[in-house]
């Protein structure tokens, strides 16, 4: 039983950095433009699918598909905000607009992929040599520790940007206080165009990582990572980078303890009684500043 | 005759500011009591507190007997007292006749009655053509006028007017006295907060002057204008 | 502006007329019974997205829970079928009292919570034990099969709908509502309790998908987790809803019928596309039409706004 406990922890915790991840890109997105990206785990599934497309015509493995797949989600990016951002935001709630508006994305994309890739499960044939690592009673699969390894690389890059450069400091400098900042001379417009296009690039990333981790992908597949993202970051607390990365953590802990004790089909459950009681105890999330309540 | 409200001594501080300062008076039944005084004195605060948006730090504020503070703008309401506001609260994209009915929708009348009362008062103040325009295409005069029609359908025993007359038509001005005299007749008690020093004498039976949260001076027309205190709290130093 | 009424009030009567005699001519039944499905579902949608301003993500939970009470009490317990149906109502009522804590929270975060509620929901009916739900297979009703009652039933049900809408424009609850939209601490002010008049819309906006959900199952005889709580149905109920203009009672009822006609015809010409129309749909909404057809004609000639409102 012990050894199972120990198992579920080490995997909750590669898992965890994963949701992470996958949380902070919707984290930054709301953060810093009040955007809702509903269509987050579609995008999430987009770049899964050119990985594994990528795989089968030039025999890139996932990591090297992240490489050419973030300058094209930083574009599309860029794209998607000149056209809808401005919209959005002129409307009477633009954080429900968004939602919509990115709801209305992720079944665009969602068929794409369909039409694209067709419904069946794919798969990318696993690129390295040894599948996993035991560490005494423990047996770490590879490919979640290399997307779990990537994820903390991702992550501190991401630190160092926010933490050391111009353009990161006024990211956070937003993430506090929207209104004050174009007081201090900074072009909300432009940070939030760049914001906008390294969010799905960290969102493609997580895609591709997706592919290491999970058996399969299958287009429907990206609901299920929005709903773990807005989880991560409610339990984190919206607008925290760091706090998505909490968020992660507990949740994936969380889902992979309970996987002990109860069928794997019911661990999203538990995910919600977590985000229930988070979000009516402490609207703020673990370590955020934006309120959920009215 | 009985004080329908009193005052006493009163205490209200934002911050490290003394907003009301020992606020003491009364207001008697069926009187119209007009509290005049430079801006930033109190008086919409004062207003405020009867209302129970603000709650003072010390004194009572007691209407027919009972204590008005720590209860809440709908119970005060609902005790009947009713308000008007600097800048006319109109609900924007309802209909004129339902931003009428909007304060009285817990009461027992019927909806059929309601609606009716409220169109007789349109009649009344010649406004029945803009039954169905929204609040928000109204002037700000006529917004004024309804909110003191809200008055009317509230049936409120005491009516707080928050500067009735800033930005009122002069035509609409005697429609707006009309109505004030029509419900005072009817055994309303009014307090007017005002810098229209005509309306002021011409309406009030009373008239208290506020300066920096303090009371400085009460009385009639006469006592007033004749007031040292008075006239330097407006002219300064 | 006379002449307009009685031309609507005129058409309207004939629509009803046609609507009723459907089962008798040769037209397709299924088709006119998920119209008048959909009207009702975009119709008191409108009732907590358009009048309160809450945007239920999970919304088909109602509808979900509708089917299944029906389902079971039909199946398991031998209820009979019209009995079954208002004790879903009853039971969708039920799970809105059972969310109304999470009235209190803000826009998008209710909408998220909605969203997973509607998610768990499934996840829990797939999973339970297969005497209680059908598990994922659901529950098939044999014997239940009645598509004429069940269409003169939905008939019914769209009516009752439309009259409740209607009713809640010109009512106190309608008029509560439409002050807290305007100005919440105003409204406070007035002495309209704000929290109780919410909760009343929630009720209300639960009460008829579960009723169609359970009038549905009869017509179907079918009942699944993944169709009964599918998200793809808020979709839908939103995009109707939304095409036609929120706040408004024609709104929802164009909206719903129009769209599902489009629905309809891309799903016999290019099935695939389906889903597409519907994002781009969505998305061209939010962007170029926000306040739908109707609510947009409104704007522009806003005299029409009491005889189509």
């Amino acid at each position: 039983m012990f050894d199972l406990i120990l198992m579920a922890l080490a995997s909750g915790i590669l898992m965890g950095l994963i949701y992470g991840l996958v949380g902070i890109g919707m984290n930054i997105l709301y953060g810093v433009m009040r955007v809702v990206n509903f269509a987050h785990g579609e995008f999430m599934m987009l770049g899964a699918y050119l990985a594994f497309s990528l795989n089968k015509g030039f025999g890139l493995n996932p990591i090297q598909s992240i490489i050419i797949v973030i300058p094209i989600f930083f574009f599309l990016g860029l794209v998607l905000h000149t056209f809808l951002y401005e919209r959005i935001q002129r409307s009477d709630d633009p954080e429900v607009a968004s939602f919509l508006v990115f709801f209305g994305c992720s079944l665009i994309i969602t068929s794409l992929i369909l039409q694209i890739w067709n419904a069946d499960p794919r798969s990318i044939p696993f690129p390295f040599e040894t599948v996993s690592i035991f560490m005494g009673p423990i047996f770490l699969p590879m490919g979640r520790l290399i997307s779990a390894g990537i994820c903390i690389l991702v992550i501190l890059l991401l630190s160092l940007f926010l933490y050391r450069t111009y353009m990161g400091k006024a990211i956070r400098a937003i993430i506090e206080n929207r209104e004050a900042v174009s007081i201090l001379g900074i072009d909300v417009h432009k940070v939030s165009a760049i914001v906008f296009g390294g969010g799905l690039a960290i969102v493609a990333i997580t895609g591709c990582l997706v592919t290491l981790s999970f058996p399969v992908i299958t287009p429907v597949q990206g609901q299920i990572y929005t709903n773990i993202a807005f989880l991560v970051i409610v339990l984190g607390g919206l607008g925290t980078p760091l706090g998505a990365l909490i968020g992660g953590l507990v949740y994936g802990i969380a889902e992979s303890l309970s996987s002990v004790f109860m069928p794997i089909a019911l661990s999203p459950v538990v995910a919600f009684v977590i985000l229930i009681f988070m979000v009516m105890v402490r609207p703020q999330g673990l370590l955020g500043k934006v309120s959920t309540r009215i | 005759m009985n004080n329908l409200l009193e005052a006493k001594n009163i205490e209200k501080s934002f911050g490290g500011i003394k907003a009301l300062d020992n606020i003491s008076f009364s207001v008697p039944e069926n009187s119209i009591v007009s509290i005049i005084g430079p801006n930033g004195s109190g008086k919409t605060t004062f207003l405020n507190c009867v209302n129970g948006i603000y709650t003072p730090e010390k004194g009572s504020l007691k209407f027919k007997g009972q204590e008005l503070i720590h209860k809440k703008p709908h119970e005060i309401a609902k005790l009947g007292i009713s308000r008007t506001f600097q800048v006319a609260r109109m609900f924007q994209k309802i209909s004129v006749i339902d931003n009428i009915l909007a304060p009285v929708l817990g009461s027992k009348s019927s909806m059929g009655e309601l609606r009716k009362e409220a169109s007789l008062l349109l009649d009344r103040v010649g406004m029945s053509s803009l039954k169905e325009s929204l609040g928000g295409d109204l002037s700000g005069g006529q917004q004024k006028l309804i909110e003191l029609l809200r008055s009317w359908i509230m049936d409120s025993s005491l009516i707080l007017l928050d500067e009735p007359f800033a930005g009122v038509h002069p035509e609409l001005k005697h429609l707006f006295y009309e109505e004030i005299q029509k419900l005072k007749q009817m055994g309303k008690t009014f307090i007017l907060i005002s810098h229209d020093m005509k309306s002021v004498y011409t309406l009030s039976d009373e008239i208290i002057v506020f300066d920096l949260g303090a009371i400085i001076a009460q009385g009639n027309e006469e006592d007033i204008k004749n007031n040292d205190k008075v006239i330097e709290a407006y002219l300064g130093n | 502006m006379d002449r307009y009424s009685k031309l609507i009030r005129f058409s309207l009567i004939v629509l009803l007329l046609f609507l009723a005699l459907v089962p008798i001519i040769p037209v397709s039944q299924p088709y006119f019974f998920y119209m008048m499905f959909w009207v009702i579902m975009a119709s008191s949608f409108n009732i907590i997205y358009g009048f309160v301003g809450y945007l239920p993500f999970g919304y088909v939970m109602f509808y979900g829970v509708g089917t299944y009470i029906t389902a079971i009490l039909w199946s398991r317990f031998q209820v009979p079928i019209p009995i079954a149906i208002m004790m879903s109502g009853a039971a969708g009522v039920l799970l809105a009292l059972l969310f109304a804590p999470t009235l209190r929270l803000k826009g998008i975060y209710f909408a998220i919570v909605n969203f997973s509620s509607a998610m768990i929901l499934r996840i829990l009916v797939s999973n339970l034990p297969e005497e209680w739900t059908g598990g994922s297979f659901g529950i098939t009703l044999t014997g239940a099969y009645n598509p004429v009652a069940g269409y003169y039933f939905m008939l019914f049900l769209m009516i009752i709908t439309i009259c409740v809408a209607l009713w809640l424009s010109r009512s106190r609850l309608g008029i509560a509502l439409r002050c807290i939209r305007d100005d919440e601490s105003a409204a406070m002010v007035m002495g309209i309790n704000v929290q109780m008049s919410r909760l009343k819309a929630w009720c209300l906006a639960a009460l008829f998908p579960s009723l169609a959900g359970g009038v549905e199952t009869w017509f179907s005889a079918i009942v699944d987790p993944d169709t009964s709580f599918n998200m793809l149905f808020t979709a839908k109920t939103v995009v109707y809803a939304m095409f036609g203009g929120l706040g408004t009672i024609t709104g929802p009822i164009f909206g719903s019928a129009f769209m599902y006609e489009l629905d309809d015809f891309i799903w016999g010409h290019f099935p695939l596309m389906n889903l597409m129309v519907l994002g781009f749909m969505i998305v061209f909404l939010i962007l170029f039409l926000p306040k739908g057809v109707i609510g947009s004609i409104i704007n522009k000639r806003p005299k029409l706004r009491q005889i189509i409102q």
